[in-house]
């Protein structure tokens, strides 16, 4: 029995010894970001360099999702961890304790808030209350949105980046104006494409949109939601439906992750277009990085909205 | 003639001078002169934009300055007046330091139930504050957090108030252990470990509610936490727990003794949308040492209980997601020390065989589909072979006993639940039981969930 005690003991250390061996002989930078959207960002600035993981699956509501254990052990052998700040990830405490690394606890030196630097819209004024919904604190956190805060969040990747490893500085540098000249070539292309339907209305099912409406110049004109995160209500819809008559709303935007009938049947009732965009990398199939996640966005906003409204 | 000669000489001699002097000016000074001309013309033309740019600039500083000026007026008269704070009781209050205070949530929980009793014809219709829940919680310093939950109740008979969980967690810990030490709720299988309110049903599972008491087990604990490295880099979640093993049906009243659990978790994604976790237990403790008294001597560790739990979870595109759960156990539990007892009241002590089964068992699984934002539906159902239990009276002799034989309990709930935002649902459910002891019961249960705050709940 003794012998059988020794001979399981040693298997299993020896078993630990053989399985730590793959999994830790990796040399490249290990960066855990809690969206698609992020990853994709520390991928373009990071270059080979990073290997790159995300927390939050592409068209999961990012505000509510459960992260998966696999996530927890990826964080704890990562080296970076980048995040949204503001109040977006409503798990990041939790999901940041299971790991148990304080180097990731908020201002931790391993832990990116890309929002830095960014403006933000829809910072709530004096005090606020969950009466007016599921409201942010800070403001509105979709900010990755408007493609120009793609660039502050590179940056703000790139520093961090830079920082931690200065000797890949360079390379960095070279990936970082790669991007942003990428990026501001096809920013000025999306204006041109925007051009015909600026001032134009949509409605959207959450308030998600404000960043990506400013970029495009388009007016959201109200939500399906009553309020943030609140489920539509029949009055609701009713002043909504009205809304969508009075002020010629073209197209009503929702994300994968929200059900299609209330939207399905605003539009059958108004004529309205139903348009599923894209909120982060990899929500729809075409939206493979942060840049044809706009291409895809413009385009299908553009096809939906048709040209500029006589209002 | 004399005129005309005059004029000729004198304009000789204004010539001549100039083109003398034409001589001696060096070759390419006129144009280093017009040049020169131009970079002053150049420069002057800049230094008037420069006197533009500054005077707009001047402009801007000003508009500026004003909008600053009227902003910091405007600010100033919507304050409040503001105390002395230096003369106040207390000292001043440096700024900030409202980050120190803890998180604080409030939580409440009122359920009302129809019941159809066949045991009880007065029945056991009720309305109450099942729970009125406190939570707090913040880091203590760079390494620890401490975390505690205060529940009041509104029973029937009392109201009562019990620390459901205080405990503090480590972090940093060699090996990247986690560690936790306070009241805890122990990691047995996955219904144990949340509270009341995080169900997706009104009520506990049979099986765990037999086992473990009416509202899980919560008890102090030290708890160590690690991820097992593999070569198939599967999340492999390991928990250790010493628990103070008592206050759990399974376990003594009073046991000197700890209990031990072990919990281990193997998570796989699927995919994207597709997970599966499948989890063990293995927990042992001591039967009431300070109960009965027996004939050979009190048994050590004569419980163990062992479990299997599993849950798959599908997100459907649009936000409808799908979770199938389950949870068996299985105890081996040991009487096979006699208990002593004066059955015949003849003051003579006699041994008793208990005829207990040592083999209770339960299981449940649990269908939960959440359609939307507002709506899910879903159904448990139960299976239970129930603890077989023991009365005895204050000296520690048997009294009584109360066997199940081969009788099992079950118990199917279907519920819906409407979600009216985040923070607050209502549930409605109906269970029908046909228990052990040959009593069905038919009831309705009706659940209000309402939070404030903070809910800060660790993952699962």
């Amino acid at each position: 029995m003794f012998r059988l005690k020794q001979i399981i003991f040693i298997a299993l250390v020896s078993f630990s010894f053989v399985s730590t061996t793959p999994v830790f002989a990796e040399n490249a930078i290990k960066v855990v970001a809690t969206t698609k959207t992020f990853a994709d960002l520390v991928k373009q600035v990071g270059g080979d360099r990073v290997k790159v993981d995300y927390v939050a699956p592409a068209g999961q509501n990012v505000h509510f999702i459960q992260p998966r254990p696999s996530s927890v052990v990826k964080l704890s052998k990562a080296d970076l961890f980048v995040h949204a700040g503001l109040d977006l990830e409503a798990w990041r405490g939790p999901f940041v304790e299971a790991a148990g690394k304080n180097k990731f606890l908020p201002n931790g030196e391993a832990q990116l808030d890309v929002s830095k630097g960014i403006r933000l819209l829809q910072v709530p004024e004096g005090d606020v209350t969950r009466a007016e919904g599921d409201i942010h604190l800070f403001g509105n956190p979709h900010y990755w949105l408007d493609p120009r805060n793609g660039k502050v969040m590179a940056r703000n990747i790139y520093e961090k980046l830079s920082e931690m490893y200065p000797d890949f500085k360079n390379e960095f540098e070279d990936n970082l104006n790669r991007f942003i000249y990428e990026l501001d070539e096809k920013i000025a292309a999306w204006q041109n494409q925007l051009e015909p339907i600026k001032g134009n209305k949509v409605l959207s099912y959450h308030n998600s949109w404000p960043y990506f409406a400013e970029f495009c110049g388009i007016e959201i004109a109200g939500e399906i939601e009553p309020r943030p995160g609140i489920p539509p209500t029949a009055k609701h819809l009713a002043r909504i439906t009205k809304i969508i008559r009075d002020e010629q709303v073209k197209a009503i935007i929702y994300e994968s992750y929200f059900e299609r009938s209330t939207p399905n049947k605003l539009a059958k009732e108004t004529g309205a277009k139903v348009l599923k965009l894209s909120s982060g990398v990899g929500e729809v199939k075409q939206a493979r990085d942060y840049i044809s996640m706009f291409d895809y966005n413009v385009e299908s906003l553009i096809a939906a909205i048709g040209r500029k409204s006589n209002v | 003639m004399r005129t005309k000669t005059i004029s000729l000489v004198l304009c000789l001699l204004m010539i001549c001078p100039a083109a003398m002097a034409q001589d001696m000016i060096p070759k390419g000074f006129e144009d280093q002169l017009s040049k020169m001309q131009a970079a002053i013309s150049k420069m002057q033309t800049t230094i008037e934009n420069q006197n533009e740019v500054i005077k707009t600039h001047q402009i801007e500083i000003r508009e500026l300055s004003d909008k600053v000026t009227k902003q910091s007026a405007q600010i100033s008269a919507d304050m409040p007046d503001v105390p002395d704070l230096a003369k106040e009781p207390g000292g001043l209050h440096l700024p900030g330091t409202k980050n120190w205070n803890p998180e604080v949530g409030v939580i409440g929980d009122v359920v009302a139930q129809l019941t159809e009793d066949t045991a009880d014809e007065e029945g056991k219709d009720s309305i109450v504050v099942r729970e009125l829940e406190l939570v707090y919680g913040q880091y203590v310093d760079p390494y620890s957090r401490f975390d505690a939950a205060v529940v009041f109740n509104d029973g029937l008979e009392e109201q009562n108030a019990e620390i459901e969980q205080a405990y503090l967690t480590r972090y940093e810990l060699p090996f990247n252990f986690k560690a936790q030490i306070g009241k805890i709720r122990p990691k047995i299988g996955i219904v144990n470990l949340l509270d009341r309110h995080q169900l997706e049903t009104v009520t506990e599972p049979l099986v765990i509610s037999n086992f473990f008491g009416e509202e899980g087990w919560k008890t102090s604990a030290v708890r160590l936490q690690n991820y097992i490295p593999n070569p198939f880099d599967i999340p492999l979640e390991i928990t250790g727990e010493v628990l103070n093993g008592r206050e759990a049906p399974s376990f003594a009243d009073r046991a000197r003794r700890p209990a031990f659990n072990v919990h281990l978790k193997a998570s796989f994604d699927l995919s994207d949308r597709d997970t599966l976790d499948i989890g063990g237990t293995s927990l042992f403790g001591t039967d009431n040492l300070d109960g009965p008294i027996r004939e050979k001597g009190n048994d050590r560790y004569s419980v163990h209980v062992f479990g299997m739990d599993g849950v798959y979870m599908h997100y459907f595109e649009g936000g409808s997601r799908l979770k199938l759960q389950s949870e068996a156990y299985i105890q081996d539990r040991n009487f096979r020390s006699p208990f002593l007892t004066d059955s015949d009241g003849d003051g003579v002590l006699e041994t008793v065989e208990t005829g207990l089964d040592n083999h209770p068992y339960g299981f449940y699984t649990l269908v939960d589909y959440k359609l939307n934002q507002t709506w899910s539906m879903g159904v448990r159902f139960d299976w239970l072979k129930p603890l077989d239990s023991f009365e005895f009276d204050d000296s520690g002799l048997v009294t009584g006993f109360t066997r199940f034989g081969d009788e099992n309990t079950w118990e199917i709930s279907p519920y819906i639940t409407l979600y009216q935002s985040e923070f607050c649902l209502f549930r409605v459910q109906y269970s029908h039981t046909e228990n052990a002891q040959g009593i069905s019961d038919d009831a309705v249960f009706f659940q209000a969930r309402f939070q404030i705050g903070v809910d800060r709940h660790g993952l699962q």
